[in-house]
């Protein structure tokens, strides 16, 4: 047998995914371990390992490819824990990173400071040098103060050095340098330039997303060497692969010295699961909602594809290399109520957390949280939590809810337990509304894809409420984004400057810059063993009318770029305006500001194999009932459970209902209608609002 | 719908909707702030985002405004209301209409605000608003910051509650009127569309909105938010001490004479209401900093909102306990037709720096020492690459941020009025755009006020003209004879310092208002005020001290002579001279 395997680490479990060469998924958990997550990693893998019955090594010497999510990069970043880490600037502009554009990210908050500075100015240097706009040298590179700037930053026990010169997107040749000089004068250190990670206009934009890459990379790169010399050792054939933000996996040797590409590794392989959801179910629309303890991730996948954004921010730093445009709000289980001064409910963005969780976790929660609320209205099983694991504290939390919630406004504790159920879900509505009505896009047209721990008790209400007609709960739902790296491609992406004029767009110079990033491409491909016949590339121009300040990538058809094609490109541009902003000019002129490519190396999957058809009818899999509130009937009614496990492919059924996992529950609101698919996943469709 | 009802919170029927709704809006409110930004065409909204949008009910009062810079804050809304004494019922469906007039319900005439009625089911239910600063209105300098100006008339052109749609259609012929008296027709046209596109994409949503709720269930959930609003502000300004509480805040001067012009407030708070009155101000100048009352307004609302809990929604039902008063013919309530260009910078800093000042005797821990007051150039001519007019204000001299009782203020940060709602445009897309290249852009060395914190950095900004013709060159601001107040001892920022060809033989210190004549090659180079600093320096944290000095902020010498901290040759503290040199003072030492 041979597999496949992809491991997320969470914040309270490291989630392990195999599909075997039959296309047959498992799944398996083990607690994560946060001061080392690869022993959480190991363990996991060894848990696999017996289930197959294989001894250890066997087992990895069977993986044709292990691909793992990490949250170390993300981390690193948020916990503001990187290396000592330096700056190279342009003499006379070494603050921009600090200086942040004068942007504040809540402009009514007097009291919001800026965020903990990962370069101190202490450690930013100007250096002599200067280019224009046009890329022509103005002022040559004092090469004798680089040295002396390397060997001072080398004495002061800095690690690593990120240096971002003006206009060095349009001439690279001083950054090269520098790059050069440093590595002569202190060839230990980390050392990355703003040109090779963002060859972009706009420095502050630029030095930010490469002091990032140097503050976090060296920290990734020992847990990723560390991780690669212990699977090695124990049996690993080959090297492993990291997810990446943009969606993409690339080798551990390339990831550890691109740290910023792996800020978003763990959720962005959600939105990869989703996409080959979008695939396999032939339904090209879906909306990835993914809900945990405390917070609320959603992607949009239109046409099978989810957008990248090139405006991320990580830890207040601004990111600008491509990500998967993931929105997040601080929504979870854990998220905890209160009466404000003005006698308002509300919900978040405050936390319980694991410890001390909800009140019904009994660890010491005090103040309600969603997951109390979910429980008093009967949504959770305080018995079957966690597959029983861990039993709720059902008295405790009904007696938070009437005094702290119920009391204050004059109301019981189921109807407070239900403002709180739906103050937290007009939040994470809200945020759906933001992929999708907010960007064009009509939610009437997507499923919905619940997915995490807490997303299935609160997706059908979420789809009613913004329009979505169906609910999809993976069967893997509670491990979706390991079972989305399986799905995941190697994949690079290149941007250069390209200002011109669209009509006098040159086609030969054009396809000529595009293939010297493609051979670029190629080479890193070849690097992590993708050979040339399983390589796609992707072209795309950032575009706006003349005078605009902000770009609409637009895609370019396959093929060499000639004359002809320039015109649909222009109509594509035109109309995706249009779509995002009310209207077009389709009579103005129009210019390009970048060029964008992205190579992708596909990697050789399994298709999943389907579940055999129901042989005994879906009321065999109901295991009991409880009273369960609905706003529909404004009270409590007897509601069917059912046992997930003994759901089938085929079992059809109508809601109310309550279908138990043993990692979650799925709340079928009356009226909806539940269909189990081929696959196992069950399917909602969701009763219309009004 | 489950009812739930809070004893005592009369009014508000169904809180959990009216939450929703709200945010709904703010949403909304953030969307049209988005298009604009993605779509129009001037950096001064792409880039720095000098605009608002608001939403405002069919009465029309603001419900949701939390997209845009502060300074916009009241006067859209009176705006709003301007458009409807003017046309009344003959608001129809497909209409958009524009005002800037001072004089009418606008503030300087480069903000020209959008506004568009949404109907539904043929019944005015909203108003969306879009307010925006133009680069050019026209008047007497290419910028429309004229500080020759004594006529609002010399400012640019004047345009009262005007329609320029009908029918969904733009008028053609009193759009090309407004063109015709800009000197960037083509730019003002496209922004203009800019600014009627967030608008639009409201009305869609809005109309969504209405489709859910019902237009007379709305219309209850929308007073219930004005409600809330106001019940919120009531028990904030309960909190306050009863009590009269004064401040005074002074401009430089008016660009004609050197004479400073006072502001002077008093906050009365009597239990759930709070008086401002303006007596004792100065009156109206000939210059340009004369302050329409719909920006004074702006500026006591921005003092409160900023200083009292931040989730108070920012809507019309907030602003009824606060009643202001100013007097006819003063500088804070000019009568017509005095200029007025300069006032939502200068004169705004100044009333919110003497906002501030009472406030702060009232909440001595809620209020931030100065922040810095903008001084800069607009600079115009044809770029000589391209043969192209342009405009352009010099936005990275920004200035630094007051200080609070727990935090320095914030560096590189803009003028107090803006908050941090401009953003700076990076010096490459600058350069890319404007015939200048820039020789430095970064903090300014002991800049920042002392303090137990600290005030945010100034900073360092110098740009030369490339071409063969000098540009136009407009001074506008403030600050250089009044620095950001220190409080609770905490020190003064530095003072805004601009300067013409600053080592050079011809060197020359800048007016902080004025013409100036430049000649081909001359740069420009300005030293921008830190913020104030709050609490005495000698208190400040020693390791912090270090750590400023080591990052190159403060000198040795001001953290000898301002915090006291004396350092050894390595750097490292001197902790036993620290000690000695901060007691000094208490024994009647030298400092």
């Amino acid at each position: 047998m041979r597999y496949r395997v992809g491991i997320d680490i969470g914040g309270t479990f490291t989630d392990g995914v195999v599909i075997d060469s039959e296309g047959r998924i498992q799944i398996f958990k083990d607690p994560s371990t946060p001061s080392d997550p690869s022993i959480g990693l190991i363990n996991t893998l060894k848990k696999a390992a017996r289930f197959y019955g294989e001894e250890f090594s066997q087992f990895l010497g069977h993986i044709d490819m292990l691909v793992h999510g990490t949250t170390v990069a993300t981390n690193t970043m948020l916990q503001y824990k990187g290396v000592k880490t330096a700056l190279i600037a342009t003499k006379g502009f070494r603050d921009a990173l600090e200086m942040r554009r004068a942007h504040k990210e809540d402009i009514w908050n007097l009291s919001l400071a800026d965020p903990p500075m990962i370069i101190p100015r202490a450690l930013r240097f100007g250096v002599s040098e200067r280019l224009n706009y046009k890329g022509e040298i103005l002022t040559p590179l004092d090469e004798e103060e680089v040295r002396q700037v390397a060997r001072s930053i080398k004495a002061q026990g800095v690690l690593a050095v990120a240096v971002c010169t003006l206009f060095s997107f349009t001439n690279d040749v001083h950054e090269k340098r520098i790059k050069q000089l440093v590595q002569e004068e202190f060839p230990e250190a980390f050392v990355s330039i703003s040109s090779e990670i963002l060859k972009q206009i706009r420095e502050y934009e630029r030095a930010s997303t490469v002091a990032v890459n140097a503050y976090i990379s060296p920290s990734l790169s020992r847990y990723l060497k560390n991780l690669q010399t212990v699977l090695k050792r124990e049996g690993l054939p080959r090297d492993f692969l990291v997810t990446q933000s943009n969606g993409g996996i690339m080798s551990a040797s390339f990831g550890a010295e691109h740290g910023v590409m792996a800020l978003l590794s763990g959720p962005s392989a959600g939105a990869v699961g989703g996409k080959y959801f979008a695939e396999i179910l032939g339904f090209p629309n879906l909306i990835v909602c993914d809900m945990g303890g405390t917070s609320f991730d959603v992607t949009l996948i239109k046409d099978g594809e989810y957008t990248l954004t090139m405006e991320s921010e990580v830890a207040r730093y601004r990111v600008g290399v491509p990500a998967i445009d993931i929105h997040t709000i601080g929504a979870g289980g854990g998220s905890l109520s209160h009466i404000d001064e003005g006698g308002m409910l509300r919900v978040g963005p405050l936390s319980a957390g694991a410890v001390p969780g909800p009140v019904c976790y009994k660890r010491g929660g005090a103040q309600p949280a969603t997951t109390d609320a979910n429980l008093v209205l009967g949504y959770l099983n305080p018995d079957y939590f966690l597959g029983g694991e861990f039993p709720l504290d059902v008295e405790g939390c009904w007696q938070a809810m009437e005094e702290r919630i119920g009391k204050p406004l004059g109301i019981d504790a189921t109807q407070a337990a239900f403002g709180i159920y739906q103050v937290v879900n007009s939040g994470m509505a809200d945020a759906l509304r933001v992929v999708s009505v907010q960007r064009g896009h009509d939610p009437r047209e997507f499923m919905l894809v619940a997915a995490g721990g807490a997303g299935p008790i609160h997706a059908s209400r979420l789809a009613q409420e913004v329009g979505i007609p169906k609910v999809i709960v993976p069967r893997a739902a509670s491990v979706f984004c390991a079972l989305g790296m399986l799905e995941s491609d190697l994949k690079h992406d290149y941007v250069q400057t390209y200002w011109t004029h669209f009509d006098q767009v040159n086609p030969e110079s054009l396809e000529a810059t595009f293939r010297a990033m493609e051979e670029q491409g190629m080479a890193t491909l070849a690097e992590e063993g993708v050979a040339e016949a399983k390589v796609e590339v992707e072209r795309y121009l950032d575009m706006r009318y003349i005078g605009q300040h902000h770009e609409v990538t637009v895609r370019l058809p396959r093929g060499k770029i000639e004359e002809g094609k320039l015109q649909g490109v222009a109509a594509a541009f035109h109309a995706t305006h249009e779509r995002l902003y009310t209207y077009c000019e389709a009579d103005k002129p129009v210019e390009t500001i970048n060029i964008r490519l992205t190579i992708i190396g596909r990697v050789p999957k399994t298709p999943l194999a389907k579940e055999l058809a129901a042989a005994a009818p879906a009321a065999e899999a109901i295991k009991g009932s409880r009273q369960v509130f609905f706003a529909e009937y404004q009270s409590r009614v007897d509601t069917p459970l059912y046992d997930a496990a003994k759901l089938q492919p085929g079992h059809h059924f109508s809601g109310p209902a309550i279908i138990e996992a043993a990692t979650t529950s799925i709340v079928v609101c009356p009226g909806d209608e539940v269909l189990v698919d081929d696959y196992g996943n069950v399917i909602l469709e969701v009763k219309k609002n009004g | 719908m489950a009812e739930l009802r809070q004893g005592d919170f009369e009014g508000v029927s169904d809180p959990v909707t009216v939450s929703v709704v709200f945010h709904r809006l703010l949403t909304i409110n953030k969307e049209m702030g988005i298009t604009m930004t993605r779509t129009s065409r001037s950096p001064i909204f792409a880039e720095v985002h000098d605009f608002s949008c608001a939403i405002c009910d069919w009465v029309p009062r603001i419900v949701a405004q939390i997209d845009g810079v502060p300074s916009h804050t009241a006067s859209s809304m009176i705006a709003a209301k301007a458009v409807r004494d003017r046309f009344g019922e003959d608001i129809r469906p497909g209409d958009v209409f524009v005002i800037n007039d001072a004089y009418s319900g606008g503030t300087h005439l480069a903000d020209l605000t959008i506004i568009k009625p949404i109907f539904y089911q043929g019944e005015l239910l909203f108003m969306a608003i879009n307010r925006a600063h133009h680069l050019d209105v026209g008047g007497l300098t290419p910028g429309s910051y004229s500080p020759l100006a004594t006529e609002i008339f010399q400012e640019g052109i004047r345009i009262p509650p005007l329609r320029i749609y009908r029918d969904g259609k733009p008028i053609m012929d009193v759009i090309e009127t407004l063109c015709l008296n800009t000197r960037m027709p083509d730019l003002f046209w496209s922004d203009i569309k800019a600014q009627v596109a967030s608008c639009s994409v409201a009305e869609k949503r809005l109309t969504e909105l209405t489709d859910k709720y019902g237009p007379a269930r709305l219309k209850v959930i929308l007073e219930d938010i004005q409600r809330y609003a106001e019940k919120r502000m009531r028990q904030e300004i309960k909190k306050i001490p009863d009590g009269i509480y004064e401040g005074t805040a002074y401009l430089d001067g008016d660009g004609f004479s050197a004479t400073q012009v006072k502001v002077q407030v008093q906050f009365e708070i009597k239990g759930e209401e709070m008086y401002v009155n303006f007596d004792g101000t100065d009156p109206q100048t000939t210059g340009f900093i004369n302050s329409p009352f719909a920006n004074s307004a702006t500026s006591v609302y921005v003092s409160v909102l900023t200083t009292v809990s931040p989730d108070v929604p920012h809507n019309e039902g907030a602003y009824q306990p606060i009643h202001i008063t100013a007097p006819e013919g003063s500088v804070v309530n000019p009568l017509p037709p005095a200029p007025v260009a300069s006032s939502t910078l200068d004169t705004a800093c100044a009333i919110l720096e003497a906002c501030f000042m009472a406030l702060s005797k009232a909440m001595p821990n809620r209020v931030p020492a100065g922040w810095n007051r903008w001084c800069g150039p607009s600079i115009s001519g044809i770029d000589p690459r391209n043969g192209e007019f342009y405009v352009q204000y010099a936005f990275c001299g920004m200035g630094g941020g007051g200080a609070l009782p727990f935090m320095d203020g914030l560096s590189y940060i803009g003028d107090g009025i803006d908050l941090g709602g401009l953003t700076a445009p990076n010096i490459e897309s600058n350069e890319l755009e404007y015939p200048h290249i820039t020789a430095f852009h970064e903090f300014l060395p002991d800049s920042g006020g002392a303090g137990k914190f600290r005030g945010g950095m100034g900073v360092r900004y110098r740009i030369q003209f490339l071409g063969e013709v000098a540009p136009t060159f407009v001074m506008f601001g403030d600050g250089k004879v009044n620095p950001p107040y220190g409080l609770f001892g905490g020190g003064t920022g530095s003072l805004n310092r601009p300067m013409l060809n600053d080592g050079l033989p011809d060197e020359r210190e800048l007016p902080a208002k004025g013409i100036i004549a430049l000649k081909p090659g001359d740069f420009y180079s300005v030293y921008s005020s830190g913020g104030g600093g709050w609490g005495n320096p000698l208190e400040r944290d020693p390791a912090k001290v270090r750590e400023d000095v080591l990052n190159g902020l403060v000198s040795l010498e001001s953290a000898k002579n301002d915090y006291g901290v004396v350092f050894q040759d390595n750097l490292e503290l001197d902790i036993a001279a620290t000690l000695n040199r901060r007691t000094a003072p208490l024994k009647g030492a030298e400092r």
